[in-house]
C-alpha cells in the first residue's frame, strides 16, 4: 500500500449536539487525528473537501437532516466517503438502513474509544484503497483515451475471447492489420499479455458484449 | 300542596315527644314550658267567671234600678247629683268589671294561639333535625354552659347534665382542635357565625368528621352572649371526598406515567447524549494522560466538561424523576413561564424526531402564580405532545407548534399552545374535554379532561379553538398572585 503523498487523512465529525462534537473531536485528537467538526449536517454538505482523504462520523439523530439522509445526499453527489454511524437510539430499522447504504460500520452510544478508533482507522484504510484503485483507473482511462477508434473495436474483440482470424473478419480487414492493431494497443495500455488485457479491460469496465463501449464514469470522480 | 299549618296539625307534639321517651329539641330552646294540660285549666276557669259575671252583672243592675229613681234631665240640670251618685258609682263598677273579664278573655284566646303555634314550630324544627340527623346546640356565654339535643350528646359523646366549652373541645381531633377553639371563640363577638369541618378524636380507631354551623342568637338581654347551631356527622362525605381527591391523583399520576412512556425514546436519547459526551471526554483524557508533555490545559477543560454534561444528564433524571412522582398537590409560588420551558425541554427530543419545530413567545415578565409545578408542567407537555400528534396524524411536513404566554387584563396569565395540524372537528368541540373522548387510534382520551381539571385545580380555565389559517390552539388561563378571587 503506497501512501498517499496529498494531504492527511482526516476525520470529518457531523453531530448536531456541541458537547457531544466537542468530546468525540477532543478523543479523536488525543488519538492522533486530523479532525474537522461540524455542528450542522448542511454545513458539512456545503464545505466539505471531497478530495481530501479521510472518513466521516455521522450522527444518525439531527434535527436538520438526518445521518442517513446526509449520507444519500453525499452518495447522490458522487461522493464515496466510508461513513461511520453513531446513534443514541439503538434502532434495528436503521441500523440495517445505513449497512444496506454501505456504511461502514454502526455504533452505538456513548460509543467505546476502542470501537470508534478500529473503526476510524478501517475507514481511512478504506478511503485510501479506494482513492488509489480510483487514481488507477483514471490511469487506465488516460491511456484508454490514446487508442483510435480501431484499435479500441479490436480490444472489444479481444476481450470478447475472439481469435485474430475472426476479429479480421468481423471488422472486414486482413489478419495482418488486426496483429498491428493488438500491437499497438499493448504497447499503449503497458500490458504484455491478452490475459493482462482482459483484466485490465474489466478494470476500466469495458464488456466486449456489444455495441460500441463508452468509457466508463468513475463514482469517484466528481470533479 | 299541604299547608304548614296543616302539616303542623298531622304532627301531634307530644306524641312525638313520648315516642322519643325523652324531652323534646324544643324544650331546650323554650323559656316558656309549654303544657297543653295547664292552659286549657286556666283557659276554662276564665270563660266560667265570664259566663258568671254577666247574669250577675244584670242581675244586679235591675236590682239597683228598682231601688233607685232615674234621673231625669231637669233634676241633673238643677244639679241635684249626689241623689243619683252611688247608682253611677254602681254602673261604672259593672262596666269596668265587664270590660276587664272580656279583654282578659280575648288575651288569653290568642295567647293559646300562640303557644299552640309555637309549640308546632319547635316540634317541627325538632323533627327535622332528627329526621336529617342534625344535632342542635346552644351556648350561653355568661354561663358558659351548653344545651344541647340528643343527636348532639350523641355524636359529641357528651355527658348528661350541664358542662362548658372546654367538655366539647376535649372530643375535638387533637389536629382540629386549636381551628375550633379560635373559631367558637371569634364567633362569640362577631355577628356572622361561622361554618366549619373538623374531626373527632378517634373512637375505637374510626376518625368522624362533624360539620359545625353557628349563628349568634338573639336574646332580649344584649348584654348575654349567644351562640347557637347546628352540628352534622359528615364523615361519609368527606371520606367520599378523599377517595375522589385520590382518585384523581392517581389518574392524573397514570396519565403523567403514561406520557413519559410516549417520550421515552426520546429521553434516553436525552440521556444518551451526555453520557456520550462524558465517555469520550474521560477517554481521551485518559489518553492526553499518556503524552508527555503534559497538556494541563486541555485535561483541565476536559475534566470540566465531564461535569457539565455529567450535571446535565443529572438534570434529565431529575426532571424525569419529579413527573414520575406521585406526590399530592404541593402548591407553591411559581413563574408559569419556568414552567413552559422545563416542560418543552422533556418534549424537545421528541419534536425533533417528528421533524416539529417550536416557536416559542414568552412574556417579559415572570408570570407568578401559586400551583403545582409537576402538575402544570404535565399539561402544558400534554397540550404540546397532543398538538405534536395532531400535526403526525394530519401528514403535515413542515409541522410547527407555537407555544406563547401573556397577562390578560384581567389578572390572569395565559398559555396558548398552537400547532398546524387538521384543526378541531366542530362536532367534536362539546366533547372535547370529556373523559375518554379520543379522536386518536388507541388513545385513552384522558389527557385532556385531566388537564382541564388540574387547571381548574388552579382557579384557572382552559378552552379550545381553531386557529384561522390551519390547526388548532388550546389555551390555559390561570391567576396572576395578588389577583383577588372573591
Amino acid at each position: 500500500m503506497n501512501v498517499q503523498p496529498e494531504p492527511n487523512p482526516c476525520v470529518y465529525i457531523v453531530d448536531d449536539d456541541q458537547r457531544v462534537l466537542t468530546a468525540l473531536s477532543r478523543l479523536l485528537s488525543s488519538a492522533g487525528y486530523d479532525v474537522r467538526a461540524f455542528n450542522s449536517p448542511l454545513e458539512f454538505l456545503r464545505d466539505h473537501d471531497p478530495d481530501q482523504p479521510g472518513c466521516a462520523i455521522l450522527d444518525i439523530g439531527m434535527s436538520e437532516i438526518d445521518g442517513l439522509t446526509l449520507q444519500e445526499q453525499l452518495l447522490n453527489d458522487e461522493v464515496r466517503r466510508p461513513v461511520i454511524f453513531l446513534t443514541a437510539r439503538n434502532d434495528a430499522g436503521s441500523g440495517v438502513r445505513a449497512i444496506k447504504a454501505g456504511a461502514l460500520d454502526y455504533l452505538t452510544k456513548p460509543v467505546q474509544d476502542s470501537g470508534l478508533l478500529d473503526a476510524v482507522a478501517k475507514g481511512i484504510d478504506v478511503d485510501l484503497k479506494l482513492r488509489q484503485q480510483h487514481k488507477q483507473i483514471r490511469e487506465l482511462q488516460r491511456l484508454y483515451n490514446r487508442l483510435t477508434e480501431r484499435e479500441r473495436e479490436v480490444l472489444r474483440f479481444v476481450i470478447r475471447g475472439l481469435l485474430n482470424k475472426q476479429i479480421a473478419y468481423e471488422l472486414g480487414i486482413v489478419e495482418k492489420t488486426v496483429k498491428v492493431h493488438r500491437g499497438h494497443i499493448m504497447q499503449k495500455l503497458g500490458v504484455h499479455s491478452v490475459a493482462a488485457l482482459v483484466r485490465l479491460g474489466e478494470r476500466l469496465g469495458i464488456s466486449g458484449a456489444s455495441g460500441v463501449a463508452s468509457p466508463p464514469q468513475s463514482r469517484m470522480d466528481s470533479h | 300542596m299541604m299547608s304548614a299549618r296543616a302539616l303542623g296539625n298531622l304532627i301531634d307534639p307530644t306524641a312525638i315527644a313520648s315516642a322519643q321517651g325523652t324531652r323534646s329539641a324544643a324544650a331546650h330552646f323554650s323559656t316558656r314550658k309549654a303544657t297543653p294540660s295547664g292552659t286549657h285549666i286556666r283557659q276554662l276557669l276564665i270563660e266560667f267567671l265570664i259566663a258568671l259575671t254577666i247574669p250577675l252583672t244584670a242581675f244586679s243592675a235591675i236590682k239597683l234600678l228598682k231601688f233607685t229613681t232615674i234621673p231625669t234631665v231637669e233634676s241633673l240640670a238643677y244639679g241635684e247629683w249626689s241623689k243619683y251618685s252611688h247608682t253611677a258609682a254602681v254602673l261604672v263598677i259593672l262596666t269596668t268589671t265587664i270590660v276587664a273579664f272580656i279583654a282578659l278573655a280575648i288575651e288569653s284566646r290568642r295567647r293559646k294561639e300562640v303557644e299552640s303555634v309555637l309549640f308546632e314550630t319547635e316540634a317541627r324544627v325538632s323533627l327535622c333535625a332528627e329526621a336529617t340527623d342534625v344535632g342542635l346546640w346552644q351556648w350561653n356565654s355568661a354561663t358558659n354552659e351548653f344545651e344541647v339535643s340528643n343527636h348532639c350528646r350523641d355524636l359529641l359523646r357528651l355527658p348528661a347534665g350541664a358542662f362548658t366549652v372546654g367538655r366539647i373541645l376535649d372530643g375535638v381531633h387533637p389536629d382540629d382542635r386549636r381551628t375550633v377553639e379560635e373559631s367558637m371563640l371569634g364567633g362569640l363577638h362577631s355577628d356572622s357565625g361561622f361554618d366549619l369541618e373538623f374531626r373527632l378524636r378517634p373512637v375505637n380507631g374510626r376518625t368522624r368528621w362533624v360539620r359545625l354551623r353557628a349563628r349568634p342568637a338573639t336574646r332580649p338581654n344584649p348584654h348575654v352572649t349567644c351562640m347557637a347551631g347546628t352540628i352534622l356527622d359528615v364523615t361519609e362525605r368527606s371520606e367520599m371526598k378523599l377517595e375522589v381527591e385520590r382518585q384523581r391523583e392517581s389518574l392524573a399520576h397514570l396519565t403523567r406515567v403514561s406520557m413519559m412512556g410516549k417520550l421515552s425514546s426520546a429521553l434516553a436519547h436525552e440521556l444518551n447524549q451526555p453520557l456520550t459526551a462524558i465517555m469520550s471526554n474521560a477517554q481521551a483524557a485518559q489518553r492526553i494522560m499518556t503524552k508527555l508533555p503534559l497538556d494541563l490545559n486541555e485535561l483541565k477543560a476536559t475534566i470540566s466538561d465531564i461535569i457539565q454534561d455529567d450535571t446535565r444528564a443529572g438534570e434529565v433524571i431529575r426532571h424525569l424523576r419529579g413527573m414520575l412522582k406521585n406526590n399530592a398537590d404541593f402548591f407553591e409560588e411559581l413563574d408559569l413561564n419556568g414552567i413552559i420551558a422545563s416542560a418543552l425541554e422533556l418534549t424537545q427530543g421528541d419534536l425533533v424526531e417528528r421533524h416539529i419545530s417550536v416557536a416559542i413567545r414568552l412574556s417579559k415578565n415572570p408570570l407568578l402564580i401559586r400551583g403545582d409545578s409537576v402538575q402544570l408542567q404535565q399539561v402544558v407537555l400534554n397540550l404540546v405532545l397532543n398538538g405534536a400528534e395532531a400535526i403526525s396524524e394530519g401528514g403535515e411536513r413542515a409541522g410547527s407548534i407555537a407555544v406563547t404566554s401573556t397577562i390578560l387584563s384581567d389578572g390572569y396569565a395565559c398559555v396558548g399552545i398552537s400547532d398546524n395540524g387538521p384543526g378541531i372537528k366542530p362536532e367534536h368541540f362539546s366533547k372535547l374535554f370529556d373523559p375518554f373522548f379520543s379522536t386518536k387510534e388507541g388513545g385513552m382520551g384522558l389527557g385532556l379532561s385531566i388537564s382541564r381539571s388540574i387547571v381548574m385545580r388552579h382557579r384557572g380555565q382552559m378552552w379550545a379553538a381553531n386557529n384561522s389559517e390551519k390547526g388548532a390552539t388550546f389555551y390555559v388561563s390561570v391567576p396572576l398572585v395578588g389577583k383577588n378571587l372573591s
